[in-house]
This record gives C-alpha cells, sequence and structure tokens, in this order.
C-alpha cells in the first residue's frame, strides 16, 4: 500500500519542517555547553590523565579521535532512523534531518581518517595499513561521502531524497561491520576500551567520557546549523518555483 | 618509538582546524540563505 508521500506527484515534498523555525534557544545551549567544555577537555587530554608508558604523547590523540569516532556513529544512526522515517511518512523534515547529519558524520569521520594516521606514524611506524577496522571505516566516510555527492547530482527534491534515504539505511550495515571488525579478523588496531571488561585506567577513562560529552555537545549544535541551513534552503527552492 | 609530541600538536590543531572551518562555513551559509532578496 502506498504512503501520502508515494501518492503525491513528483517533485513535491510535504514541507511541514518549512513552516517552523528552528529552536534558537536550543541551538545556543548547545554552543555554550561545546565552548564550555571544550577547555575541560584540553586541560584533561593533556594535565590531568597520565602519559601511557608504551605510546607516550601520541596516545593523547586518543581523546579526541574516539569521540570523533563515535560521535560519527551516532550521526549515520541519526542518518538512518531519519531514513526510514523519511520513506515512512514522506516528510521533508526527516530528509532535511538525515542529510544534515549525513554531512555532519562525514565531518566528523574526517576528523577520524586525520588524527587516526598521526597516532599510527609514532605507535606502528605507519600512518597508514589496510588493517580490517581501518579499512572497512574508510569504506563507512566513502559511502557516505557517496551519500553527499549524489544528492547533488539529483536535481529533483523527491527523487533525491528517496534514493539517498535508501542509501542512507543501506549504508548503516557498515557501521556494525567497523565496530566488529577487529573481532572478526585479526586487527592492529586498539579496541574494547571502556565496554566488555576494558582496562582503561580510571583518569583516562574519564578523560575520554569527558571527550565523549564534549564531542555530543559539538554534534548537536553542528546538526542544528545545518538543519537551519537546510530549511533556508528549502524555503529558497520554494520562492524559486513560486516565481 | 619516535618522539610523538609534534603528531600530537598536529592531530589538535588539525581537528581544531577541520570543525572550526566547517563551524564557519555553516554560519557563513546561513547568513547568506538567510538575508532576503530585495
Amino acid at each position: 500500500m502506498k504512503t501520502d508521500a508515494q501518492q503525491q506527484p513528483v517533485g513535491e515534498l510535504r514541507p511541514d519542517a518549512i513552516a517552523g523555525p528552528s529552536s534558537g534557544s536550543r541551538r545556543r545551549l548547545w554552543g555554550i555547553a561545546t565552548l564550555v567544555m571544550l577547555p575541560i577537555l584540553l586541560g584533561m587530554a593533556f594535565f590531568y590523565a597520565p602519559e601511557d608508558a608504551n605510546q607516550g604523547a601520541a596516545q593523547r590523540i586518543f581523546y579526541i579521535h574516539v569521540p570523533s569516532a563515535w560521535i560519527g556513529f551516532l550521526a549515520f544512526f541519526v542518518v538512518f532512523v531519519a531514513s526510514i522515517a523519511f520513506l515512512a511518512t514522506g516528510k521533508r523534515t526527516w530528509d532535511d534531518t538525515a542529510a544534515s547529519a549525513a554531512e555532519v558524520g562525514v565531518i566528523f569521520t574526517t576528523g577520524v581518517l586525520v588524527t587516526g594516521p598521526l597516532w599510527g606514524r609514532p605507535v606502528w611506524g605507519v600512518y597508514w595499513t589496510w588493517d580490517p577496522r581501518l579499512t572497512s571505516f574508510l569504506m563507512l566516510w566513502l559511502i557516505y561521502l557517496s551519500y553527499i555527492v549524489l544528492r547533488g547530482y539529483v536535481p529533483e527534491p523527491i527523487r533525491r531524497a528517496k534514493f539517498s534515504a535508501v542509501l542512507g539505511i543501506v549504508g548503516f550495515l557498515d557501521v556494525p561491520i567497523v565496530y566488529l571488525s577487529a573481532r572478526w579478523w585479526r586487527s592492529e588496531h586498539p579496541t574494547q576500551f571502556v565496554v566488555e571488561g576494558g582496562d582503561l585506567p580510571g583518569k583516562m577513562l574519564v578523560t575520554l567520557l569527558v571527550g565523549i560529552a564534549t564531542f555530543t555537545f559539538l554534534f548537536l549544535y553542528l546538526l542544528s546549523v545545518r538543519r537551519s541551513v537546510a530549511r533556508l534552503r528549502a524555503q529558497r527552492e520554494l520562492e524559486g518555483v513560486a516565481r | 618509538m619516535t618522539n610523538s609530541t609534534g603528531y600530537l600538536i598536529v592531530a589538535y590543531v588539525g581537528a581544531a582546524v577541520l570543525y572550526g572551518l566547517y563551524v564557519l562555513w555553516l554560519r557563513v551559509q546561513e547568513r547568506k540563505l538567510g538575508r532576503r532578496e530585495p
């Protein structure tokens, strides 16, 4: 049975998201929380957390590398949920949310791909190796990069939304593969810091959790601004059609 | 193991540049789109 959205003529999305203004106060709250947490994270990463005996100073990259990865996964989970919601309801707000979360997720995963090799060089002796964890993560980044490229190449809004929703759902299948890759195949990549009886010392664990909280606030702020940009673009599209 | 302080600094500065430039780019986009044509 077809949904309301599927029965609409091509080129028409349910424009519910265009009606409401973005929540400025919540966005300000995420921005302020990020600005407050960032210096705390830096202080803890450089002065509070002890230096790792084996890895030396490079281990401190961990406090931005791991939160970037986790928030990247969170962003792609938002894409996954919003894509399903879009296909079920046809509401534009879900397409805007998925597109925004995908872009923000690509930024965070780019952060992982920048910081990871800078840890790998002093610890492993190489910037990059085709390790299962690294390779599956690079594939994840490429999938969501292609999601953004796809959106740029399909001008018709409803086709663009449907195609990208399918890619947003299928692409998320790589997230558990990335997570489990170190267990399924022989991987050099460190794993199991917190869950499953990870043996991270207390001060390192606290610093990591502060890092995750900081990056969560940053994610919420970026998602909020990006959604606002998506809403404004939708308004301009409608104004262009009306003229 | 090599002295890794340089890598540590480059990683933090690189991340700051990446996230900082993205925030800036979003805010510029938002301002441009928010400005109504006469």
